[in-house]
Formats: C-alpha cells, sequence, structure tokens
C-alpha cells in the first residue's frame, strides 16, 4: 500500500509512517458505527437472495459458440513426428495446419428477424448443405443471426465452420447466397479461425521433445513417459504415441495430441483470442464488429 | 441446464467468492456514505445488483474491492441526484461503539464524539478520502478510482483532511498529546 502521501503534511513526525498510519485508522475507527448496526445492513442472507433472484446473464454470440465447441468438439488435432538423434540431426515434420475454421459473415435484409422464417430456412437448408459434405466427425457448423448494436444497421449472419476445410465452408456459404439472394445483401467475408496458442503449445511441445540428451540410454516406456510429461506440460492431451529406432541409431517420435478450450466466464477476450479470434489475425474492424454484435432474440 | 443458466451460475459464484472476503467493508462504506442503516441498504442493494450484472466488466478480480467501493460510490451519488437527501448529522448514540464497562470506557466515548463531530466539520470528499484510506487501507491510487478524482487531488486533498481534523480535534479540547502523535 502506498501510504507515502502522508509526507505531504510538512511536519516532522515522530515515530514511523506506519506507526502514524495505525493511528490514524485508530482515531478514525473510533467513530465508526456500532457493529450490530453494520450487521444490520443487508445481511449476508439477503446479497445470497438479491444475487439468485438478479437477471440472468445475456450470452454474448461467442459464448453460444465457445460453449458448442467445448461441448461438442475436441478443438484440434494434429499429428508430429521428429526424428531424434538420427545421423541427419533433428528433423521435425510440420503439425498439421493450425487454420481451424473460418467465419462467414453476411449482411442480411433488415426483414429477416431472429427465429423468423427466411433464416430458419437458410438454417436448415445450410445444415443439409453441410451434413452431405465429407469432414470429419469434429467438423461443426453453428448458425448465428447477429445484429448490430447500430439499430438502423443491417442484421448480420455469421456462420461459423470449425474443424472443416474453409473450402468446404465457402462451397456450403456459396450454395446459400445463389438460392437466397437475400444473403447477397452485402459482400460476404470471409475470416479464417486459426490458432496461434495452438501453434504455440506445440511449439512447445517441440523444443521440450527436442532437448539434446533427454533420451540417452532411456527404454521405450520411460520415452513415452517423459513424451507424456512433455504433453501434459504444453496443455495438450495425447491421442496417440508412436515410438520407433530408426536403423541409424535415432529415434523417430509420432504424437497426435489434441488441445480442449475451456471457456470459463469472464475470461471471453482470452478464449477468442485462443481459437484466432484477435484483432491481429481479423483485423481491428472485424474484430471490432464481431465483439458489438449481440445475439439476435 | 441451458447455457444462459449455467453462464449465470457462474457468474453468481464468481460473484459472491469475490464479494464475501469484503463485504463487511462494503457494508461499512456504504454506511458510511449514508449515515443511515436504511439508506445503507438501499444504496448496498443496488450497488450489489448493478456489480452483478455488469461483472463481464471487471477485468482484474485482484481490484474488486476498489471496483465495488466506486459502484457504491457512483449508486449513492446517483441517489443523492435523484432526490434523496443525506443525512444531516450522525447521532452519536446510534453511531458510536458499544459503551463499555471498563475504567476507560468514558473516556474512549467522549473521543469518539469528538473525532465524529470534528468529521462533521469536513467537506464530504475530504471525510470519504480520509476514510478509505486510514480506515479501509486504500492506496492514494485506488481512492482516486473510488472517487473518481486525480491521485494527485487526492494526496492534497487527504493532507487538508488530516489538518483540518487535527484542527478540530483541538478546538474539542482532544489531548494535544495524541495529536502531537499524528502529526
Amino acid at each position: 500500500m502506498d501510504h507515502s502521501d502522508n509526507k505531504l503534511k510538512g511536519n516532522n513526525p515522530a515515530g514511523s509512517q506506519d506507526q502514524r498510519d495505525a493511528q490514524w485508522r485508530e482515531l478514525l475507527a473510533c467513530a465508526e458505527p456500532r457493529q450490530e448496526l453494520l450487521d444490520s445492513v443487508l445481511p449476508w442472507q439477503r446479497v445470497l437472495s438479491l444475487v439468485e433472484a438478479a437477471p440472468p446473464v445475456k450470452p454474448h454470440w461467442s459464448d453460444l459458440l465457445f460453449s458448442r465447441v467445448s461441448r461438442q468438439t475436441r478443438f484440434a488435432l494434429a499429428a508430429v513426428a521428429l526424428a531424434v538423434g538420427s545421423a541427419a540431426g533433428l528433423a521435425v515434420m510440420p503439425a498439421q495446419s493450425d487454420q481451424i475454421g473460418t467465419v462467414v459473415l453476411a449482411r442480411v435484409p433488415m426483414a429477416w428477424e431472429a427465429g423468423g422464417a427466411e433464416l430458419a430456412e437458410v438454417e436448415a437448408a445450410a445444415e443439409a448443405s453441410f451434413s452431405k459434405l465429407p469432414h470429419s466427425e469434429q467438423a461443426d457448423m453453428y448458425f448465428l443471426p447477429l445484429k448490430s448494436s447500430d439499430g438502423d444497421a443491417h442484421p448480420t449472419l455469421a456462420i461459423a465452420f470449425l474443424n472443416v476445410d474453409s473450402a468446404q465452408a465457402e462451397q456450403v456459404f456459396e450454395g446459400l447466397a445463389q438460392r437466397f439472394p437475400g444473403l447477397s445483401t452485402g459482400v460476404a467475408e470471409y475470416h479464417d479461425i486459426q490458432s496461434q496458442v495452438f501453434e504455440n503449445r506445440l511449439q512447445e511441445l517441440l523444443s521440450g521433445l527436442r532437448e539434446p540428451g533427454r533420451y540417452r540410454g532411456l527404454g521405450e516406456a520411460q520415452i513415452r513417459s517423459e513424451v507424456l510429461r512433455q504433453l501434459h506440460s504444453a496443455g495438450l492431451a495425447p491421442e496417440s504415441i508412436s515410438i520407433e529406432r530408426t536403423a541409424d541409431g535415432g529415434l523417430k517420435i509420432e504424437v497426435s495430441a489434441t488441445m480442449d478450450i475451456n471457456v470459463a466466464g469472464g475470461h471471453l477476450q482470452e478464449a477468442l483470442g485462443d481459437i484466432g479470434l484477435s484483432p491481429e489475425l481479423l483485423g481491428s474492424e472485424a474484430y471490432e464488429q464481431l465483439m458489438e454484435l449481440q445475439p439476435a432474440q | 441446464m441451458d447455457l444462459q443458466q449455467e453462464l449465470t451460475e457462474q457468474r453468481n459464484s464468481r460473484f459472491l467468492a469475490l464479494l464475501e472476503p469484503v463485504y463487511e467493508d462494503c457494508q461499512r462504506w456504504a454506511m458510511h456514505l449514508t449515515r443511515n442503516p436504511v439508506e445503507a441498504e438501499d444504496v448496498l442493494s443496488e450497488a450489489l445488483t448493478s456489480a452483478l450484472t455488469s461483472l463481464s466488466q471487471l477485468k482484474n478480480d485482484g481490484a474488486f474491492k476498489t471496483w465495488m467501493f466506486r459502484i457504491i460510490n457512483n449508486t449513492y451519488r446517483m441517489s443523492l441526484r435523484r432526490g434523496k437527501r443525506p443525512v444531516d448529522l450522525v447521532d452519536p448514540t446510534d453511531l458510536g461503539h458499544v459503551k463499555s464497562e471498563r475504567p476507560d470506557a468514558y473516556l474512549r466515548d467522549e473521543r469518539a464524539r469528538a473525532v465524529r463531530q470534528a468529521l462533521e466539520k469536513l467537506a464530504p470528499e475530504q471525510r470519504e478520502a480520509l476514510w478509505l484510506f486510514h480506515v479501509h487501507g486504500l492506496s492514494s491510487r485506488e481512492v482516486s478510482d473510488v472517487l473518481g478524482k486525480q491521485e494527485g487531488a487526492v494526496r492534497v486533498m487527504l493532507t487538508r483532511a488530516r489538518d483540518r481534523l487535527a484542527q478540530q480535534l483541538r478546538l474539542l479540547g482532544m489531548d494535544s498529546d495524541i495529536l502531537g502523535e499524528l502529526k
């Protein structure tokens, strides 16, 4: 605590600053109300009732997105293989692309309301089109009718595709735009969702695994244990680990890992950053636009 | 459980966990501002609801107490603007310490009475700054956050408040030895 401002008094005080602070505190505290009077001011039990009765949280559109992400999908899957100690030195095969999804933003006519017939029809068509695409079990699509904080602006439809190739996302949306001209009210914007954090964690994992001499004299079980430890410390969950000794005396380790993203209340922006929805990746304008949009009711 | 319910429960749990350790301080602060338990309860209820519904704006949990104090202060100011009049004078018998049976109780009660009377001579903001700084242990920066003032202005306010309080206490005949220690 910075209580240095007492020095502004310009007096020549006897005793330490702490002593004088304590004396002021004691002097002022003697004028405090009686404890039982204080206790009678909104007792804790009534605070609990007040909190219970408070208006519920209105989820931000991204809460809807993240809740779906954390419940239904393991967010990203990457395979990394490295050869340790071979004659050629360290060889690291690149991880899978960290592009993990696409968000399409499209202006829609003013008359298209959330829950209305037009958007319901578009959503049904989008679901049908998406289900016909070849994609992994982790693929997901989320349909987000959004309204602008500016009441005069056109509402926006955001469709988030996760763990889907960007070309497939474009294919779905272009098919919809041909069928529903209202989706061409403005120029649709495509934004990649990238996971820098995921890439960073892979780099962290690699630097841990590649430390010289780490595996010297270790048996396979010990190496596996070491890899697991490195995965854990990088925040990754193992899917599979394969360890192979190469003909030239090297070691080849292949790892598939996932990263779960959990969004705790109050940490929305960090979570957005975790999946790449950051001003740097989206551009500040698009990012602000996304943050200002609210779920249409 | 649907998402809205889950998020609401998360918010409520976080809020209560942050509030409980500082709740008594919040009661004190509301009481200090209003000097009336009924008014304090009104202000505190409104401030708590306001804080709860805007909890997502609190980025640093470590600053919760200062944030909460600021909301209580703003709620009190708004209640004044809505026409609620501040209570004019503290009733010493209501607001003072519980009278003790110890031999020095009389002197301590007299001292408390003198301090309360002297505090009444201070401008409300000087009183609030002194209270936040010395009783609640906030730094001058935190006091400036709560009161919506520049930190430099708070430092000056504190200096003047202490000088004025000491002067008033002398006029009320408080033992000069005690005041001397405070300088």
